[in-house]
């Protein structure tokens, strides 16, 4: 395996040196890598430092996907608590860098992680967290609830 | 929905102004830079930052229930969820928070109205790691009763008679098609055959229904008739494009792989079955016939047609009773068939009766042995059950 070392840097001007295996967990890197192989320094102009420092985090525990059950139990498990550290804006800010940065698993992980968070938020919740405009007049809020009856129907939902 | 449709309109102009926008603000990408370095975490996440691609990735992850909900975010976002695009990224992602359920129909084959719709329970475990599914929970909808035709992405359709009934299991809604007209449809005899269908290249759900005439001396099938409804508004029967044999259906309707042909084994004489392919999409039948040695002509009460690993399988199952064995015909090309002989261990054959029984396949996807008897119990049939 490569030990060749990459430098990575964050759009805030932070460098992080990382082995080109898991740079290369980064599929706009590994692009890159494939055009012209003598890059070593890389800027990421789409994301912060602190957030970068989350997805090499992450593609460095992920590096070698192995096949064992015991090591994607493993695997499961610290995917579970690196995703219980971050609130929903950081999640939002991780899941933009894994689109961005095209990481496949991060970008599973943290999308599944996103919905499982956001499932039981009213739409006000939602819009304060996206940054949505409500742009419904009241009757327009009040069809669209009319129309989807069967999802709002509360006495219909078993409960876990 | 008709009432939002204007919305789709507002909203396409809406985001295109919006993008715009975005264009522009990549001109002063220096300048939202140098202000990041200075400020690194007060730049608040904006809806504008989140493609819709992702956003509709995310929300595919939800149960549906609660991404309906959603829709009452803003106009964008209930286009979005009620976007095709999205019911389809939807069916076709995987979560955790959506389980497959399995699905049984019980008819009283004296009275074809006492039925009950049995589903396994919404927090049951991941169906793969039991061996055991316990259909605890009964489906009441209003006018879902009558002979199951077949699941198909989340919607059920059902037969009572000349009725087609297709129902939303999730919203609850509920389409009646019209009645099925035809000179060989009778009072007397049950001659009509269903599937429910989806053509992926059109992008459109369709109703196959056949119906037949047997010659009462010989039993021959003298004819049949072969219709097509489009789902859709003012949707009507119409005749099948392609022709066909005059055949009788005796098997549900089988797709392999996602392709758009379904598969379904057919009397075309008194002794003599036959599998028939039908093209969702152009419409078109084919008519494979079965290896002699396969024996079903004489017993096809005891075979049926299955998805094997992405091939279409015939399962004959007469010899069971007697040595425990059942026979697997793969279709290996068109026309070309190897068989397989599976043997039930011995411990296991007090779960035979007579030549009734059925079985489950992994991933949800039964396989239908024929059932002429009542009361007999059912094998769950998982791999390790069985050995070849």
């Amino acid at each position: 395996m490569s030990s060749n070392k990459i430098v990575l840097t964050s759009s805030d001007g932070e460098s992080f040196e990382v082995e080109e295996v898991v740079a290369r967990k980064l599929q706009i890197v590994g692009h890159m890598l494939e055009d012209d192989c003598v890059i070593n320094e890389i800027p990421l102009q789409n994301v912060t430092g602190d957030i970068l420092s989350m997805v090499i985090e992450y593609c460095k525990t992920h590096v070698d996907e192995e096949e064992s059950e015991e090591a994607q139990t493993k695997l499961k498990t610290w995917d579970e608590e690196f995703m219980k550290k971050f609130d929903i804006k950081t999640l939002l800010q991780i899941i933009l860098a894994a689109n961005y940065l095209n990481v496949k698993g991060l970008l599973d992980l943290v999308s599944q992680t996103i919905a499982d968070t956001i499932k039981d938020y009213t739409p006000e919740q939602i819009r304060e967290v996206f940054g949505v405009e409500n742009d419904y007049t009241e009757e327009e809020e009040a069809e669209v609830r009319k129309e989807n009856a069967w999802a709002f129907d509360e006495a219909d939902t078993p409960k876990p | 929905m008709g009432r939002f449709s204007f919305l789709l309109a507002a909203v396409k102009g809406l985001r295109k102004k919006k993008k715009k926008k975005k264009v522009r603000s990549k001109a002063d990408d220096f300048e939202r830079r140098r202000r990041a370095m200075v400020e690194p975490d007060s730049k608040p996440i904006s809806f504008d930052d989140i493609p819709e691609d992702l956003l509709m990735k995310i929300l595919a992850k939800l149960q549906a229930k609660h991404v309906t909900r959603l829709m009452g975010v803003s106009q964008l976002w209930y286009s979005l969820i009620a976007s095709r695009y999205f019911t389809k990224l939807f069916l076709e992602s995987p979560a955790s928070a959506k389980r497959p359920r399995m699905l049984m129909s019980l008819v009283d084959k004296a009275d074809k109205r006492q039925y009950k719709f049995l589903t396994s329970s919404s927090t049951h475990d991941d169906l793969s790691d039991t061996s055991v599914c316990v259909l605890d929970q009964v489906l009441n909808m209003p006018g879902l009763g009558g002979d199951f035709v077949n699941p198909l992405r989340g919607l059920i359709c059902v037969r009572l008679r000349r009725s087609l009934r297709i129902f939303n299991l999730t919203t609850r809604q509920r389409v009646t098609l019209p009645v099925i007209r035809s000179r060989l449809v009778t009072e007397a005899n049950d001659n009509i055959w269903n599937s429910f269908l989806h053509d992926s290249v059109h992008d459109e759900y369709k109703v196959l229904s056949t119906v037949w005439e047997v010659s009462e001396d010989e039993g021959r099938v003298v004819r049949s008739e072969h219709q097509v409804l489009v789902l859709g508004p003012g949707a009507s029967w119409r005749n099948t494009q392609g022709r066909i044999y005059p055949h009788r259906p005796y098997s549900s309707g089988i797709p392999l792989n996602d392709v758009d042909v379904l598969y379904y084994a057919a009397w075309i004489d008194k002794n003599v079955s036959v599998v028939i392919s039908f093209d969702s999409a152009s419409e078109d039948f084919n008519m494979i016939e079965l290896p002699i040695e396969a024996g079903i002509i004489w017993h096809a009460t005891c075979a049926s047609l299955m998805n094997y690993g992405g091939k279409l399988a015939v399962f004959e199952c007469s010899r069971l009773p007697s040595n425990g064995s059942v026979d697997l015909w793969v279709m290996e090309d068109v026309g070309k068939w190897s068989k397989k002989t599976l043997v039930l261990p011995l411990s296991l054959m007090n779960f035979v009766h007579g030549d009734e029984f059925s079985m489950w396949k992994k991933k949800n996807r039964m396989i239908n042995g024929r059932r002429r008897c009542s009361n007999s119990p059912m094998i769950n049939g998982r791999r390790r059950g069985w050995s070849s």
